[in-house]
């Protein structure tokens, strides 16, 4: 992983909870527009990574760099107009609101609130709202499920639910995404049309960074990946070369298949 | 909008407009007048509790400052009545924002305890600050209103006055929930973290929320102490925060108009429950269960559904 600009540089970041080390002393360092895979077992510290970099958790010790700039210890909101969204192993939806709400509150950072205009339904606060309406649509339409839109999103099938997700974190124009299992409870043919979204990102100028269990999935689109077991990282470069890697294959592989019996346990 | 929706409004403007020529029973006006008072009670609460998902079960503490304010400044400093709502109007808001910062700590049960507490604080405070507060025997002789130099005192006048206030309250609180605003509050009701975590910066949005809740409660209050003429801490107890959390449950949270539909159910009730009084909470509690298992979205919700089944049954004719 030499070429390209570093955009995400997670260095040294250590966390435990009660006796329990999540992480320690995790390097990871994410190209710009490259798909930055991390991978290893159940409890891995895969998610809490991620709630590190979103700065939902606070880490005992490490620092965070975004394109060289170190991340200040602020709260998760003041991060994404710095460029950083994501989604949620366990799908976080506004349940009971319509898809095209839950897309427009990834819009947030990036709707102007004009209060006046708004409590005199003045021209500014509509206008912002139908900018933000389009550019909402547009990121349903990049998922396939524009008609969609007027639905609640509990009424929805799981794998469109995972897109509404998706959606919402591209709606807030980040430079980097952050997708958890984004393909769990999907079907094959889901699983194929993620995969090309993804790709199509990335070939935009996007920045992904996936937790994925579906090996399969993982070494077709990831450029680099990131292994991570019992909170260190064991092994990281291009997935031809982790595939080779003697503690990747012992510590993933070498449990033999429980890769797709640990699949349906989740 | 659309023509259909602009005509209704229309009649409903008429109606509330000359409803005085038809309620010739002032009693009758007089809890239309409590309606209108409780709707902006209401009104705020919805917005709190139905829209942001933050429970409040100390309002009356909120209506109570505003009534005692408002009502304080026009007798002690003679102010006119918009100078002295507005000071109540502000120090209600200042007292929702103070109540905000344990909310930002607190969720579930523990808000709704804390809110308990302020509400039952506030009355401790109105029942023993005797020299400003009269305590127990509360104020009596509150001034009238006044505009342009008419005096605003007979039911028919406190009608149209109070009226003014409703409607623009729902249309403040219309505007506010069909907006950005709304549909954040919204969205932290659902998911706070992952609202969060999608750059909305709940801490702050709670804190209006409440503040908003705190405004409509002060500005009821103060069309309540120069309505009624007289005011004691037994109008604003624990009981009184309850029903107005009932008003905002049986009417449906999570849309404005529910508001007024509670505030018009629970107030007739009451009325009507006066023989009840010991047990009037009792009943309430039932009607809450209920309505919180079998019609979550309120009066409004289930008149939405009929609504929207007539609508499908025109459809499928049509078809056919
Ligand atoms: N907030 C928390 N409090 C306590 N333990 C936690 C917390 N978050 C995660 N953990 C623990 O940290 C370990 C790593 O979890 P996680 O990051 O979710 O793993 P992965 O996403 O790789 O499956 C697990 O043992 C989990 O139980
Ligand atoms: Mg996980």
């Amino acid at each position: 992983m030499t070429h390209g600009l570093n955009i995400l540089s997670i260095n040294g970041i250590s966390i435990s909870f009660g006796g329990l080390k999540a992480l320690s002393d995790v390097n990871v360092h994410v190209m710009k527009n490259t798909v930055h895979g991390i991978i290893g077992p159940n409890g891995a510290g895969k998610s809490t990574l991620f709630n590190v970099i979103t700065g939902l958790t606070k880490p005992d010790s490490g620092d965070i760099f975004l394109e060289g700039t170190k991340l200040p210890h602020i709260k998760p909101h003041q991060l994404v107009p710095l460029g950083i969204s994501r989604t949620f192993q366990n799908i976080r939806l506004f349940k009971e609101m319509t898809v095209l709400d839950n897309v427009l509150i990834g819009q947030h950072v990036h709707t102007p609130t004009p209060i006046i205009s708004i409590l005199l339904n003045g021209r500014k606060s509509n206008e912002y709202e139908k900018i933000s309406r389009e550019k909402a649509i547009e990121a349903l339409e990049f998922m396939g499920i524009e008609d969609k839109m007027n639905d609640i999103v509990k009424n929805l099938a799981y794998g469109q639910q995972r897109l509404v997700e998706f959606a919402r974190a591209l709606a807030a124009q980040p430079k980097i995404i952050l997708l958890d299992e984004p393909a769990a409870g999907m079907n094959p043919t889901e699983k194929v049309n993620l995969l090309s979204i993804i790709g199509k990102l990335r070939d935009k100028g996007y920045t992904l960074i996936l937790i994925e269990h579906d090996m399969k999935l993982v070494m077709n689109i990831c450029d680099n990946i990131s292994v991570l077991d019992h909170g260190k990282i064991i092994a990281q470069g291009q997935p031809e070369v982790v595939r080779k890697n003697p503690d990747f294959i012992s510590a993933y592989l070498g449990k033999g298949e429980n890769l797709n019996a640990r699949n349906k346990r989740n | 909008m659309n023509k259909n929706k602009k005509i209704y409004l229309l009649i409903i403007l008429v109606l509330l407009l000359t409803l005085p020529l038809f309620v010739s029973n002032l009693y009758y006006l007089h809890i239309i007048n409590l309606v209108g008072i409780y709707t902006l009670v209401t009104i705020g609460l919805n917005i709190l509790s139905g829209y942001t998902g933050q429970t409040s079960m100390g309002q009356a503490g909120f209506f109570a400052v505003g009534t005692y304010v408002t009502s304080l400044m026009m007798m002690n400093f003679d102010l006119p009545f918009f100078l002295a709502l507005l000071i109540g109007v502000i120090l209600t808001s200042i007292f929702g924002l103070i109540i905000s910062i344990p909310a930002m700590k607190l969720s579930g049960p523990y808000l709704v305890l804390a809110t308990v507490g302020f509400g039952e604080i506030v009355r401790l405070v109105l029942l023993n600050w005797t020299p400003v507060t009269k305590g127990a025997a509360g104020l009596t002789g509150i001034p009238f209103p006044e505009i342009f130099g008419l005096q605003i005192k007979t039911e028919k006048q406190f009608y149209y006055f109070i009226i003014i206030f409703v409607i623009l309250g729902i249309y403040i609180a219309g505007r506010i929930a069909k907006s950005k605003i709304g549909r954040t509050f919204s969205a932290i009701r659902e998911d706070d973290l992952a609202a969060e975590a999608m750059g909305v910066n709940v801490a702050g949005y709670k804190t209006a929320a409440f503040v908003i809740s705190a405004m409509f409660a002060g500005l009821a209050g103060g069309l309540f102490g120069t309505f009624s003429g007289v005011t004691s801490p037994d109008s604003f107890t624990f009981d009184d925060s309850i029903s107005f959390l009932c008003m905002s449950v049986i009417g449906g949270n999570k849309t404005i108009i529910g508001a007024v539909v509670g505030a018009f159910v629970l107030t007739v009730l009451s009325e009507a429950l006066r023989v009840f009084q010991g047990t009037r909470l009792i009943i309430y509690g039932f009607i809450l269960i209920f309505t919180v298992i079998y019609m979550p979205n309120g009066l409004v919700g289930i008149i939405e559904n009929l609504k929207s089944k007539i609508l499908m049954k025109k459809e499928n004719k049509s078809m056919e």
